[in-house]
């Protein structure tokens, strides 16, 4: 069982991932945007990080940019690094 | 004698072997000295007389010189003796005595001297040359050849100088030729003269100089000289219509250069000078007339140059035109491009994301369909649902947006009632939305006699009232309202709803963009866009005005009535 960030800012979309999620037995803790997203990171220290790429604001790489040096350092502190996974369900990702 | 008339003759004085029958070797009879010729003479002198007597019938006294007009004009006979002057040719003689002198043809053409005494029987005289005439001459001695008398220009009388040798001064002042027939030898022999016409004290005066000498070039114009010789005086008596006298010269000796023209003043130096200057203003003509050429021809030149380089600056301006014509359209094809491309990125995001929800939805479903709670099932097809539906707005919407950018929708105006269209469609969006807003339509003036595209109109209201709806709190009423003002049709719509954030409301009219406010309400992004595109192509304005919290007022303006 572990724990996974999701980052989506489609709400529908957001409730379906998380529903697999939860049915497949994950811990799931859901952003609507990349700062949202970024802040529970820190706070969460998530085992996975799905993201969707296109996102009003601040899009999927730009989220990335910022969340790994940020999960870098956390990996040093908690010798756990969390993988990223960037969700690419968009054609041009 | 005809042989020598073309020939240039001699001066008469130096060499008289010219002259036809002339014996160069000549000389003066001598008077013999024995008894035997002396009788010989006598008998011979005897011998002549008797012959003269025979010829002229009767011997005759000779008479002074000057009484011989008057005798020959009276048909008398003159027996006269003279000093020979100066022959003319042969035959033709100038004589002079104590009293006066005389032209003299002996019609035998005999040569005689100057300085021989001669005596002879005038009996005729001859107005063809004003000679006196005798059949011959005879030399009876030699005698020195008198004074020649010194006469001014103006004092010139026929009785006086008439054939006199005479003395004059005078300025020449013209060079001519003339020529004279002489009777000889039954023939007229022409002699030429260069004839120097001289001024002699305010007379013109002629003087002959037999041909071959060079006194025109000696004596050029405006040369003051003395002139020695024989004068032939015609007066009013004579010939009233040319009286002259002209003095043959008896050769260059005969005259003495007093003065010559200044240098400038000579025929030859004005000759010489007119010739030259003639050059140099020729010179001088041709030189202005090149210059005037050059100067038209640079002017000309100059204007080329100039119009040529007017057209190429005007050439470099068209090139530079085009060129940032081109550039711009360049500019504008790429920007069209990038439109295009972004615009294929958002539809295919915006695709995406409702058949994403609806895969996803349909994934839980089929897989946790057992597991999950009957609300949750209920949830997923109704999220299934609402994504098809949104897809097929997106489709309609994008497809008309299609027709609109690329010019398929046509502004195809024709006289609708405006007040009917307007209560169908709120009533019909009532009915669709559910009637979560009530629409309050209210009409404000008389709406008879517009012309506008129904179809235009039909998206304008439509999608305004559904905006108007949507983003209003259940119950919140939105106000429609339809009126005219000049020429113009103008709808109004408010409504009480979230409002639109002023950061949002530029942004507002480009493809699929959604105030940041829209929340989990429905939408493409696209209505606005649409309602905008069909506002311009009826040539009118829309205004937007609003703030979060407090609603939004859309007022569409077009001109949809004839002018007044």
């Amino acid at each position: 069982m572990k724990t996974i960030l999701v980052i989506e800012d489609q709400p529908d979309m957001r409730e379906n991932i998380a529903t697999i999620l939860e049915m497949e037995n994950h811990t799931v803790i859901a952003a609507q945007d990349g700062r949202a997203g970024i802040t529970l990171a820190k706070e969460e220290k998530p085992d996975l990080i799905l993201c969707d790429v296109m996102m009003p604001d601040m899009d999927g790489h730009e989220v990335l940019a910022l969340c790994v040096p940020t999960l870098a350092s956390l990996a040093r502190l908690s010798s756990s690094s969390p993988p990223v996974v960037k969700k690419a369900t968009n054609a041009s990702a | 004698m005809v042989g020598c008339a073309g020939r240039d003759l001699p001066i008469l004085p130096k060499d008289y072997s010219w002259i036809p029958g002339m014996d160069r070797t000549f000389t003066p009879m001598t008077f013999p000295t024995s008894p035997t010729l002396l009788s010989w003479l006598c008998a011979y002198a005897l011998l002549t007389l008797g012959a003269m007597q025979t010829v002229l019938g009767q011997s005759l006294p000779v008479v002074p010189l000057a009484e011989v007009p008057d005798l020959v004009a009276k048909g008398k006979q003159a027996r006269v003796q003279g000093i020979v002057t100066f022959q003319i040719i042969r035959g033709f003689v100038f004589i002079q005595d104590s009293s006066g002198a005389l032209c003299l043809h002996r019609r035998d053409n005999g040569t005689l001297a100057v300085g021989d005494l001669v005596e002879a029987t005038v009996h005729s005289f001859s107005r063809r040359g004003y000679w006196h005439v005798a059949e011959t001459a005879q030399k009876i001695g030699t005698r020195p050849v008198p004074a020649p008398e010194l006469v001014r220009g103006d004092e010139f009388t026929v009785a006086r100088h008439h054939a006199a040798r005479i003395v004059v001064t005078g300025r020449v002042i013209s060079h001519s030729q003339s020529t004279h027939d002489y009777f000889i030898d039954g023939a007229y022999v022409p002699v030429r003269y260069d004839v120097l016409t001289t001024e002699c004290d305010g007379a013109n005066l002629r003087m002959a100089f037999l041909k071959g000498t060079d006194i025109t070039t000696q004596c050029p114009v405006g040369t003051r000289a003395t002139f020695t010789g024989m004068a032939r005086v015609h007066d009013l008596h004579d010939d009233s219509t040319n009286p002259y006298v002209a003095i043959w010269v008896d050769g260059p000796g005969a005259v003495e250069i007093l003065e010559l023209p200044s240098i400038l003043a000579r025929p030859q130096i004005q000759r010489w000078l007119t010739i030259t200057g003639l050059i140099v203003l020729g010179g001088i003509f041709i030189s202005g007339v090149w210059m005037l050429a050059q100067r038209r021809r640079m002017k000309l030149l100059r204007a080329k140059e100039e119009a040529l380089r007017q057209s190429n600056a005007e050439l470099e301006r068209r090139v530079a035109e085009r060129t940032q014509e081109l550039h711009q359209a360049l500019a504008r094809e790429r920007e069209l491009g990038e439109m295009k491309s972004n615009f294929v990125t958002l539809v295919s995001h915006e695709f995406r994301t409702p058949l994403g929800v609806i895969m996803s939805a349909v994934e839980v479903l089929q897989r946790y369909f057992e597991r999950l709670p009957v609300e949750k099932r209920a949830r997923h097809l109704d999220m299934i649902f609402r994504s098809t539906k949104n897809l097929a707005q997106l489709i309609d919407e994008v497809l008309l947006l299609g027709c609109v950018e690329e010019g398929r929708m046509k502004f195809a105006p024709v006289p609708v009632d405006v007040e009917k269209i307007c209560r169908t469609l709120s009533d019909e969006l009532h009915s669709a939305t559910g009637g979560t807003s009530p629409i309050h339509f209210s009409v404000e003036t008389n709406l008879d006699g517009a012309v506008s595209d129904v179809a235009l109109l039909r998206h304008i209201i439509t999608n305004l009232l559904s905006n108007a709806v949507k983003y209003s709190e259940r119950g919140s009423p939105v106000e429609f309202c339809a009126g005219r003002k000049d020429r113009y049709l103008v709808l109004t719509i408010r409504d009480q709803g979230i409002g639109i954030p002023g950061a949002d409301q530029e942004r507002l009219f480009t493809s699929f963009t959604r105030a940041s406010n829209a929340g989990q309400r429905p939408g493409t992004g696209l209505g606005l866009v649409i309602v905008n595109r069909c506002v311009q192509l009826h040539g009118g304005k829309l205004h937007l005005e609003s703030a979060t919290g407090r609603g939004t007022h859309i007022t569409v303006t077009l001109p949809s009535y004839p002018a007044a």
